[in-house]
Order: C-alpha cells, then structure tokens, then sequence
C-alpha cells in the first residue's frame, strides 16, 4: 500500500526533476575513465603490472600509494570494460581481479599511517567507490549482452564494499552521501532497462 | 658572411612568429564537450575567434560515442531539445539560449542531431558553455570552454553575497535553510518576488517551469540546472528518504518516475510571491545562482552567490521549509 502511494506521488512529479536535470547532480564533473592502454589480452599486459609495482614501491608515502592505488582501480575498470566490449570476459576478468587487488591495497592503507586523517582518505575512496559504479551504470547498456554480465556481478560487489567503507565514516559524512547513493541506485535501474533491449 | 646573413634571417623569422603569436589570441578549434562517456558532442564556432559584441556561431553536433553516429531520438524536455547555458567565467554574463528561440527544429536538425544558434558574447574573457540533453529518458551535460577576444588575465570572479537584487521593476529577495548550506545535504532557496513594494502574484510558466535555475561553483566546476520544488516533489523525497522502502526498490521508483513523467503537461503551481527550490550542493565552496522566472510573463534573471560548507560536527541541515507535501501551496 506504501510502495502504491508512493509510485502515486512519483507520477505526479514534473519530468526529470530529481536526477541529471534537477535536484540531484551529483555527477556533472565525473572524470570519466581514461583510456584503457594496455589490455590483458596483449602479450604485453604484464609490463603495466611491473610499471605500477614499481610505482607503488618507489612512492614516497602512504598517501601517495593510495593515490596511485584510486588511479589504478580507474585504469583496470577502463580495461574491464574494454574487454567486455570485445566480448572477451577472460581478459576482462583478470582487470577485474587487479581493480580488487587495487582496492584491497587501498583499503589496507586505510589502516596504515597516511598522512591525511583516515577519514578524509575513507571519504575519498566512497566518492571513488560511487563514482566506480555510476560509471558502469552508464557505459552497461552499451556493452555487449552476453559478456556484460561479468560486470553485473562487480556492480553488485562494488556496492556491498561501498556500504562497508560507509559503515566507517562519521555519521554526517555518510548522510552528505545519500543523494549521491540515490543517484547511483537511479542510474543502475535506469542501465538494467535500457539493456533489456540489446544495443 | 653567408652564414652570418643566414642566422640573421632566421632571428628576424623567430622574433616574427613571436610577435605574431603576441597579437594573435587562441584560437577555438572544434571543441569537445566534457565529460565523455557514452555521447560524443562537438561546439563549433563561427567565426573560431569570436569578437566581443560581434555576432558568433554556435553549432553543436551530438553523436555516439561506439559508433559515431547521429542522436537521432533526442527527447524534448522543457520545451527544448537542447538547453544551453552561456556563462563568463567572471559571472559578469548569463545567458539560457535554444536553437528554437530563433527558429524551429527540423526533421533534418534532428536526423543529423545538429543544433545551432547565434550568440553575441557581450565582452572580452573565458566562457563556459553547458549544454543539457535528454535520451533514453536521462539527462546529460557537455560543457565546452570558449575564449572570446583578449581576455583580461587579471579578472577574478568576485562573490556578492547581497541576498536581495532590483532587476528592472522586480526586486528578488532570497532565502536559504538551512542558514548556511551544507555540501551532499538538501538547501531550500526560496526566491521572494516584490514589485513597488506589494508581492508579485502573476508569475508565469517559463519554458515549463516557475523558475530555472542554473548554477555554477565559482571555479567553474559543478555546474547543476533545477526548477521550483513543488508539493509533490516534497512527497516525493520524503518518500525517497523512507528508510522502510528497500533500497533497490527506491531506484526503480525514481526509474519509473522518470518514464512515466516525460510526456507530463506543465503546471503552474506558484503564483508568486515565493517561488521554492531545492538543491544539493555537491561539494563545499562559493556557488553562483542564476535564478530565471517571469513575473508578468516577462524573463528576468537574479544573480546571487551563495557559500557551501562541508558537514562539520553539529552543524545544521535541517530544512524550515515553506512547502508542505502532498497538497498545494
């Protein structure tokens, strides 16, 4: 009866007036992925894993690793969906497996010493974390249809680590991210519809 | 002694192309809207170095990012198939501008998804263009930076927080709740309509809405376009902060509002003198308000500034807000 009322309510508002064009634009800004470069299906993808290692080992501090660590979780996602886009899931599941490796570091420098207090880093890594899925959202229904579904199981993993790193800020910070969260919840419903007609 | 000659020759050649690139401003190439993702969208000058106060140009073209190819089923919303927001960087200059204000779309515009409109940028400086669209039932925007002759690099943005303005006959009165907005949190602005001292009360649809709202931060960054708040919107987001309703369940509401309301008539709910909006602020810092709405049936646009803080501990968000839910104002 509530959810009827509330789909009532819902009708009556005036076109678009919550997300993009409207109260909530909480992505206008997004630095979108970068180019993915070098891809797991190159014989050379390994030299981008020795690159990085190196990087991270010759990085001054701790902040700066996980900085590297957020720039890197952007490149493996870029070749995910590269990948997937070739419909090579293999390869794409391998970007996958570096962008958690990735993530996984950064998480474990949470609990180091960073310059930065913890909790502007833990904020920093939700925005990332949104930011993450809000762009899966939008490339989804482009992708093809098969091989997309590897990233409908990273979505949802991505959304369960988002609420545990969540779970750790304080009270206000969390609350500063409901419409961002909203946002991303809007614009994944809004990419399971649209790829319900393949591309 | 040729060789001295030639080394004199080429010296003369240097200081030439040196002084040619002191008198030649940048120029603007096809521009590339920003940010990317799945739709390509292109800005082209005409001429490529606009003049201030010279009529310049604008012609967009949007494509797809895969394949290339044209958009060809933009949806209209607002009245428009493509709003465009022409802001100085200085925000000394505003402009919400269409393709239709001068004449109407055609079947041809539309198959080639190609827009375009003249523009006189009224001085000298740095200008963003941001271009709002419709597909698939969401919205996008593509911002595109202009440089318009010899801008002054010594010009700074400069933040009035004054909260009342005098825009020919109309004075613009704001009011903000919580005081002092907080970033990721909702604010109420409530713009209060006076003509000769009495309330105005014959405010009239612009382009589908009581008010238009563009707003940047003054970096330029953040730019968000939003209309008056209506009852039903109030029902709305209270319904969206129902913690009762699962999670997923509160996007597929928001998805199937979405498609359910393009095709929705526009309604005149506020008749002055208060016209509501509500934002969320998306980061802390100084944020410049373009509030557009027509009493009288006549365009008039408020500027104002506002500054955005980060949640600190005890801050608050709360909102006073003039809009009950569910029922008219």
């Amino acid at each position: 009866m509530q959810t009827r009322r509330t789909l009532w309510l819902l009708a009556l508002l005036s076109p678009c007036t919550l997300a993009g064009h409207g109260l909530l634009n909480s992505f206008s800004d997004l630095q979108w992925l970068p180019a993915p470069g070098r891809t797991p299906d190159q014989w050379n993808y390994r030299l981008d894993w020795w690159q990085e290692k190196s990087a991270l080992l010759v990085a001054g501090d701790n902040a700066a690793r996980f900085t590297l660590c957020l720039d890197y979780m952007r490149e493996k996602l870029a070749e995910a969906e590269a990948m997937v886009a070739k419909s090579d899931t293999e390869a794409a599941r391998v970007a996958m497996q570096n962008y958690r490796a990735y993530l996984d570091q950064a998480l474990a420098l949470l609990g180091a010493a960073l310059k930065q207090p913890a909790a502007r880093a833990r904020l920093a890594l939700t925005h990332a974390l949104l930011e993450h899925q809000y762009m899966l959202s939008v490339d989804y229904p482009d992708l093809p249809v098969g091989p997309r579904t590897v990233l409908t199981a990273l979505m949802e993993e991505l959304n369960k680590r988002y609420m545990a790193v969540r779970a750790q800020l304080p009270g206000g910070d969390a609350q500063a991210l409901f419409f961002k969260e909203e946002e991303v919840r809007w614009s994944w419903e809004m990419a399971r519809r649209a790829g319900e007609v393949p591309p | 002694m040729i060789g001295e000659r030639r080394w004199l020759v080429m010296l003369v050649a240097l200081l030439l192309v040196q002084a040619c690139g002191e008198t030649t401003p940048p120029a603007n190439p096809v521009l590339e809207g920003q940010p990317g993702g799945p739709y390509r969208m292109t800005l082209a000058l005409d001429p490529p170095l606009p003049a201030a106060g010279e009529e310049t140009r604008l012609t967009w073209q949007l494509t797809h990012s895969t394949n290339g190819a044209a958009v060809t089923d933009l949806q209209v919303l607002h009245e428009r198939v493509v709003h465009n927001f022409i802001v100085n960087l200085d925000f000394s200059s505003f402009a919400h501008i269409h393709h239709e204000d001068f004449r109407a779309v055609t079947a041809d515009d539309l198959k080639r998804a190609s827009f375009t409109l003249p523009y006189r940028f009224p001085s000298a400086g740095r200008y963003r263009v941001v271009s709002d669209f419709t597909h698939h039932n969401r919205n996008w925007i593509k911002q595109f930076d202009v440089v318009v002759g010899r801008p002054d690099a010594s010009t700074v943005a400069v933040a009035d927080f004054t909260r009342s303005r005098q825009v020919d006959d109309i004075r613009g009165s704001l009011s903000v709740s919580p005081p002092i907005p907080v970033a990721g949190y909702e604010t109420e602005l409530v713009l209060n309509l006076t003509r000769d001292a009495g309330p105005v009360t014959d405010l009239a649809l612009i382009l589908g809405s009581e008010a238009h709202v563009a707003l940047w931060r003054q970096d330029g960054q953040h730019f968000g376009h939003t209309h008056s708040y209506t009852p039903h919107m109030a029902s709305m987001l209270r319904a969206m902060h129902d913690q009762a309703t699962d999670a997923r369940r509160r996007g597929q509401m928001m998805a199937d509002m979405m498609v359910m309301m393009m095709s929705m008539p526009p309604e005149l709910v506020f008749h002055g003198p208060e016209i509501p909006v509500h934002y969320v602020f998306p980061e802390p810092g100084i944020y410049h308000l373009f509030i557009q709405c027509a009493p009288g049936g006549k365009p008039r646009v408020f500027h104002f500034a506002l500054e955005v803080l980060p949640w600190r501990e005890g801050m608050q968000t709360r909102i006073d807000s003039i809009v009950t839910s569910g029922g008219d104002h």
